[in-house]
């Protein structure tokens, strides 16, 4: 029975690979896309990667077990950085990451039973739906966010749910000496649950976890980012261990992401420097939202595959064509817009600048 | 706590004295006083937009920030200044004291007046600087070495590799796969770290 699961597991890609071998540079370009961006908005990339992958023919978990164990190497790597930075509030990581284990081995446990039970296309339709509900939510909460700051030069992130939020703190209280925040141990064990939860069932527990650190606690951004990137270390780690368990990682896939991922990485970061940070959060809030398009156009073709609902191939062909493109052209314009940026402001940064100055205020 | 007073008259995150300050108060635990001039009691919109809009910006490095609008008479600007002191240093923007302060104040009145020390960014430009790491040539090809072992020779193994180790659903399995993917992201990220310096785009 365990043989024939493993033969099965490690087929799947293979199988892939040898009828479609171009879908390899397809992982590297995908890897690269994701990259750019993750290094760009600081985190994520992943809500663009695991649809990605589905869209390459890969099922929701293997795509979503890839994506884990690529963001586990990642996060070491990036969290280094931060930490030397000083960005990193260890005692806050440490408390979020007691409930996000347990919320990652629901969810694996969550991703397996549907894969089980319902074959590929359930798992996919599984990953889509959830992706779709909760990324919809965050993406219209931050592009909200975004226009609110382009209206109001200077204000930034709302600070409405942490009023609500400090009006709600149970005891006990714990103070968080590098954040300089006072949060409540409860609040915490929920926010590290659904981080955990997020990250082991679509591979971005960073699109709950840092918008909480920021909106519920009140953390600064720069440490919410890397405390976030020092719990991916530790949540990225015990997803993949998890899903390796149970035979769903395939490393190839993996390495074949690393490819374009960590040169994107390095590239988007500079790109962090010269770009403003109201267009960094446009940029991700829009993208997002687009991706999450994309995953809708899929879950009909889920649907029918599950003899749910009733259609033509012309008409899946049509749904499958609408996903691909959502998907890669928004990444590949973004990746695209994020390199023209950087590259444009690189360069005028070495031209020399004549400075005038008036000598008035008004 | 250390304390760095910034005076400007920009309030852009591009403003080099801001971007010492912010480079400073990251090396120590520092908090930034951010000062505004301004003619008269003319309070500009704009400015002071840029000067919240900095502020928020520090506040996301958690970085602890406050500001004042402080009129440019030199009774009123020197008392106010006095009045935030004692501060380990009092960074000034380069078009300052040719600008808003002209005629009221200059560098040397502002130095005798308060008993910090006093410094503009294009003074700290000035200063002698470390050169940056340039791309060390011996670990780019000891890593890129590895990265092709990885690439080449490692890679179309595993899928043999998958059958009997990594895809076994064994504990040893997991654990191979999780050693694996720590020693590639190691050595494929330090090999293409250098990217960036490749392209130009740092130094």
């Amino acid at each position: 029975m365990v043989d024939t699961q493993i033969a099965e597991s490690v087929n799947i890609m293979t199988n892939i690979f040898d009828m479609h071998p171009w879908y390899m540079l397809g992982l590297v370009v995908l890897g690269f896309i994701g990259g750019t961006i993750s290094g760009f908005i600081g985190s994520g990339g992943a809500f663009l990667m695991t649809p990605g992958m589905m869209n390459l023919g890969v099922p929701g978990v293997i795509a979503v077990s890839s994506n884990i164990a690529h963001k586990f190497g990642k996060a070491m790597m990036g969290s280094k950085k931060h930490s030397e930075m000083g960005n990193v509030d260890k005692k806050l990581g440490f408390f979020l990451l007691i409930t996000a284990a347990i919320g990652i081995s629901l969810a694996v446990f969550v991703n397996k039973y549907f894969y089980d039970k319902l074959g590929k296309d359930g798992s996919d339709l599984y990953v889509s739906l959830f992706f779709v509900i909760v990324l919809s939510i965050i993406g219209s909460f931050m592009l909200k966010d975004a226009l609110r700051s382009k209206r109001e030069p200077g204000s930034g992130p709302s600070d409405k749910l942490l009023k609500i939020s400090r009006k709600f703190q149970l005891k006990p209280i714990i103070h968080f000496k590098t954040a300089k925040v006072d949060i409540s141990l409860a609040a915490l064990l929920v926010v590290g649950l659904a981080t955990g939860y997020m990250a082991g069932t679509i591979g971005v527990g960073g699109f709950i976890g840092v918008p909480a650190m920021i909106y519920l606690f009140g953390v600064p951004t720069a440490i919410a980012a890397g405390t976030e990137l020092f719990l991916a270390v530790f949540t990225g780690g015990w997803g993949t261990f998890n899903y390796a368990l149970h035979g769903y990682v395939d490393l190839r896939v993996v390495l074949l992401l690393y490819v374009g991922s960590l040169p994107g990485i390095y590239l988007g970061a500079v790109g962090t420097k010269v770009v403003k940070e109201l267009y960094i959060r446009m940029v991700t809030a829009v993208l997002i939202l687009l991706c999450v398009v994309s995953r809708l156009f899929a879950i009909p073709v889920n649907c029918k595959n599950l003899n749910l609902v009733d259609m033509s191939k012309d008409t899946i062909a049509i749904f499958e064509m609408g996903s691909k493109i959502f998907l890669f052209g928004s990444g590949l314009v973004a990746t695209f817009l994020i390199l023209y940026w950087t590259f444009r402001a690189k360069a005028r940064e070495k031209r020399p600048v004549e400075v005038s100055y008036s000598g008035s205020v008004e | 706590m250390k304390r760095i007073i910034v005076i400007d008259d920009q309030w852009d995150m591009d403003s080099p004295v801001l971007k010492y300050a912010l480079k400073a108060s990251k090396a120590a635990d520092t908090e930034i006083i951010g000062i505004l001039p301004v003619r008269g009691a003319t309070q500009s919109t704009k400015l002071q937009r840029q000067l919240n809009a900095a502020g928020q910006k520090l506040a996301s490095e958690g970085v602890s920030f406050s500001s004042y609008i402080v009129g440019t008479e030199r009774e009123e600007f020197i008392s106010r200044i006095k009045g935030l002191t004692p501060a380990s240093l009092v960074l000034v923007g380069d078009t300052v004291f040719s600008g808003l302060l002209k005629g009221t104040i200059t560098i040397e009145t502002l130095k005798k007046e308060i008993s910090c020390p006093v410094t503009t960014a294009r003074a700290l430009d000035s200063a002698p600087k470390k050169i940056g790491k340039g791309i060390n040539l011996i670990s780019f090809i000891a890593y890129a070495m590895g990265s092709i072992i990885i690439y080449g020779v490692f890679f179309p193994k595993i899928i043999t590799l998958n059958a009997k180790l990594f895809m076994s659903m064994t504990v040893q399995g997991a654990i191979a796969v999780m050693a694996v993917v720590v020693v590639h992201a190691w050595v494929w990220g330090n090999t293409v770290h250098v990217l960036p310096k490749m392209f130009r785009l740092e130094k």
